[in-house]
């Protein structure tokens, strides 16, 4: 049980001994928060980061390829290793220790893995390599979906991506196959299993697939684009799915805090201008995947503009909330995308100034939000992002001491105040606050 | 249910790792044996260890071996599909292979489609230019214990110096390619430079020099006035010389050599060697620029520019007559070329 709901469920006791509630609203509410069976994560994280570990170092020592070892002796090996692991794996599995199988199951995965590798050292195949992360990932992918496996999932998401951005950068070779498999095999599963790390890591793998292949065949200011259109639109659907009940919390956090990393790291890299000159200048897209480059990014358009369509209706019928700086985010993407085709867009002043207001909007609004609602998250990620905001500027803005000095004096002074602010609303707030 | 369909998860991965090592297995035991010259390097992939990067004479091959769907292909792409300065990276094709005089093979002709008859390799394009296709067969990589891969190179450097490493492949009916292993040829050629005393001082002669690395007695032809040799442009592998002339030409490169008489063939018997002496002062060994305005044949030695760059060939040029001369079966059908030497000495 976690300190949260400890702490809760002795304030239900206390609520309902001073007949604040009723006992059978204590009833409710303490099966509403009671803690579900309880998974194990030590044993989840554990066993899963020894098994990848096992594998990976399995591969390594694979590599150092012993001549005394004869070829069938090295096959054997790790063909025994494969059919032994998944053996005991599926034992445990069949006597309901489905988390220890699945661990087991995972080492076996690495072994298959590895055997990929062993059998082209053996042969001494040098043919097209992301063909050995593609199998491998698919073997992964398979047991994913057949023990539900969150672990088998996150292997096979990152070899995924291993294999769509080889196929990307070594041999130029960009589709969307690798970021559609990515989003059905993980996201989905991710979905079905609850599970937030799932989720981030799938999403955080479908940016960087997107990326790498709009990069690829395209230009930079279409990945800056696309990339700032995945980010609003996970902002979007983390905003629609909250309050859609506490089983989709872990997600939609998940979606909020990548889509914010995206967010805010493009608008940071574009808030230098020569960084935004170089990564804003558009070039026609030409090349094989021109179609599959332009159909993506007019999806990804497409979808942020109808999930920011639907977070308004929803902000009009007053049926969610949503913080006054957020509706800054799609004027990012509106703002990236045309300025980038604006013809002699580069020479004009103002190109990176839009990303700066928008950061410090942000930064502001949550430095705000965070001393009155005495929020540390809000604070300290309102408080850092002003302070990298200020240190960008302290190079590239301000040429004499005198201003820049000027400039941490400001810093220096917000941070303070936002200090005696924040602790005057922890006061306020009370024990409640304190306790949480 | 959901067990069963886990069992054969797992089989299916003991199953792709099967195919993998059976087909190649297959291969080794039932395919065709071909033999092919390399040129080894030493490299380290981080998943499989250190190897030996064997580049091949299959690649590249040059446009006039293309077949009419390559030239389509390419001519249909533009420069739209320009990747890393070549065009149709990794597509498919295959080459058409057949033995030469010295059994071992080249490629004859590469399509992106398997030919009806004859055998043939399949690789993938590394890069396709206007001229040649880079093609790799995914043989060119020898997986080796760590620190084998520098030992290999040490060795040709030293105890096989000037000697051709063959690697030995087998081929199956689809055109995959297996690398079996390596052996070294017999013959080795070597060569020394001589300077003349002047300052500054400049190349003036050569000693070319066979060996037999092997361990039977084998032959050499050795013409009157190194008359067996021939010196060759070392140009960029990428460059047609079908198509592109040189920029340094030999004098008598388009000369035909002299008949072999009997005294010409020598034995060499294991560890013997032979030594022939190059008189680059001699006009008959002249270079000239063929870019050059006004350009006059002068002595390799004279020119001081980095395209003044040969190779030593030495080729046997026996006809069958010359096989029933005294010996004349122990000669070795294969030519070999020496390291590079640039005007003022050994590369």
């Amino acid at each position: 049980m976690n300190k949260q709901t400890r702490w809760l469920l002795q304030e239900i006791d206390r609520w309902n001994d001073e007949r604040v509630i009723s006992s059978e609203q204590a009833n409710q509410l303490r099966r509403r928060y009671a803690d579900k069976p309880g998974t194990p994560w030590s044993l989840i994280v554990f066993a899963t980061a020894g098994a990848v570990v096992f594998g990976l170092g399995t591969i390594l020592l694979i590599a150092y390829n012993w001549d005394d070892i004869p070829k069938f002796g090295k096959l054997g090996l790790i063909f025994g290793a494969v059919v032994a692991s998944h053996t005991v794996a599926l034992w445990f599995w069949r006597r309901g220790q489905r988390i220890l199988g699945e661990c087991i199951a995972v080492l076996g995965t690495m072994f298959y893995g590895a055997g990929i590798w062993l059998v082209a050292q053996v042969y001494h195949i040098d043919e097209h390599y992301p063909t050995g992360f593609l199998l491998w990932a698919l073997g992964a992918l398979a047991f994913a979906w057949v023990f539900q496996s969150v672990q088998h999932g996150l292997v096979a998401v990152v070899l995924l991506t291993i294999w769509g951005a080889s196929e990307d950068f070594a041999f130029a070779a960009a589709s969307a196959t690798a970021p559609l498999l990515v989003a059905l095999g993980g996201g989905v599963l991710a979905w079905r299993r609850r599970s937030a790390l799932l989720l981030a890591v799938t999403l955080a793998a479908v940016e960087v697939l997107l990326s790498a292949a709009t990069f690829e065949s395209g230009t930079g200011a279409l990945a800056a684009g696309n990339s700032l259109a995945f980010g609003v639109l996970l902002i979007a659907l983390a905003r629609l799915t909250a309050t859609r009940g506490p089983d989709f919390a872990g997600r939609s956090r998940a979606c909020a805090v990548l889509g914010y990393i995206i967010i805010v790291g493009f608008c940071y890299l574009l808030s230098f201008e020569s960084l935004a000159r170089e990564m804003l200048r558009w070039s026609e897209i030409e090349g094989p995947h021109r179609f599959a480059v332009l159909t993506t990014h007019g999806t990804l358009l497409l979808f942020a503009l109808a999930a920011w369509i639907a977070l308004s209706f929803a902000v009009i019928r007053k049926k969610l909330r949503l913080h006054p700086e957020e509706w800054l985010l799609p004027i990012a993407v509106i703002y990236a995308l045309g300025i980038a085709r604006t013809p002699g867009y580069d020479v004009t002043w103002y190109l990176s100034s839009c990303f700066n207001l928008i950061l410090l909007g942000i930064a502001l609004m949550r430095m705000w939000r965070g001393c009155r609602e005495a929020a540390i998250g809000d604070t300290v990620f309102g408080s850092l992002l002003f302070a990298a905001l200020i240190i960008a500027r302290y190079f590239d803005l301000f040429h004499s001491l005198a201003s820049r000095g000027s400039a941490f004096l400001v810093l220096g002074g917000v941070l303070l105040a936002e200090a005696i602010l924040f602790r005057k609303s922890r006061r306020g707030a009370g024990p409640m606050e304190a306790a949480s | 249910m959901r067990f069963r369909l886990a069992v054969l998860v797992a089989i299916l991965q003991l199953a792709v790792l099967v195919f993998m090592a059976g087909e190649r297995e297959w291969i080794l035991r039932y395919g065709q044996p071909l033999v092919i010259r390399v040129a080894p390097l030493d490299p380290t992939d981080p998943m499989r260890g250190e190897y030996a990067h064997l580049e091949t004479e299959l690649s590249p091959v040059y446009r006039a071996q293309w077949g009419a769907g390559l030239v389509r292909l390419f001519d249909e792409s533009d420069h739209r599909t320009v990747v890393f300065g070549g065009r149709l990276r990794d597509i498919r094709v295959y080459a058409t292979v057949e033995a030469g005089p010295d059994g071992r093979f080249q490629a004859t002709s590469l399509d992106t489609q398997p030919p009806a008859k004859g055998l043939f390799i399949r690789g993938r394009t590394n890069s396709v230019y206007a001229g040649s296709a880079e093609v790799r067969y995914g043989i060119e990589a020898m997986f080796v214990q760590q620190g084998k891969a520098g030992q290999l190179e040490q060795t040709r450097r030293t105890q096989y110096a000037g000697v051709p490493l063959d690697l030995e492949i087998a081929v199956g009916h689809d055109g995959l390619a297996v690398l079996r292993g390596y052996h070294w040829e017999s013959l080795g050629i070597t060569v020394t430079t001589e300077q003349t005393k002047d300052r500054p001082a400049r190349l003036s002669g050569l000693t070319i020099t066979l060996t037999n690395h092997g361990s039977s007695d084998l032959a050499i032809v050795d013409r009157p006035g190194a008359g067996s040799f021939r010196m060759v442009p070392n140009r960029p592998r990428w460059i047609n010389p079908d198509t592109e002339s040189s920029h340094f030409e030999w004098v008598g490169a388009g000369l035909a050599m002299e008949p072999v008489t009997a005294p010409d063939i020598i034995v060499l018997h294991p560890g013997g060697a032979h030594s022939t002496h190059m008189n680059l002062l001699d006009s008959r060994w002249f270079v000239v620029d063929r870019r050059a305005k006004d350009a006059k044949p002068g002595s390799l030695g004279n020119f001081n520019a980095w395209q003044a760059n040969f190779r030593i060939e030495y080729d046997p040029a026996l006809t069958p007559n010359d096989r029933t001369l005294p010996n004349g079966n122990l000669v070795a059908p294969a030519k070999l070329r020496s390291r590079p030497i640039i005007g003022g000495g050994i590369d």
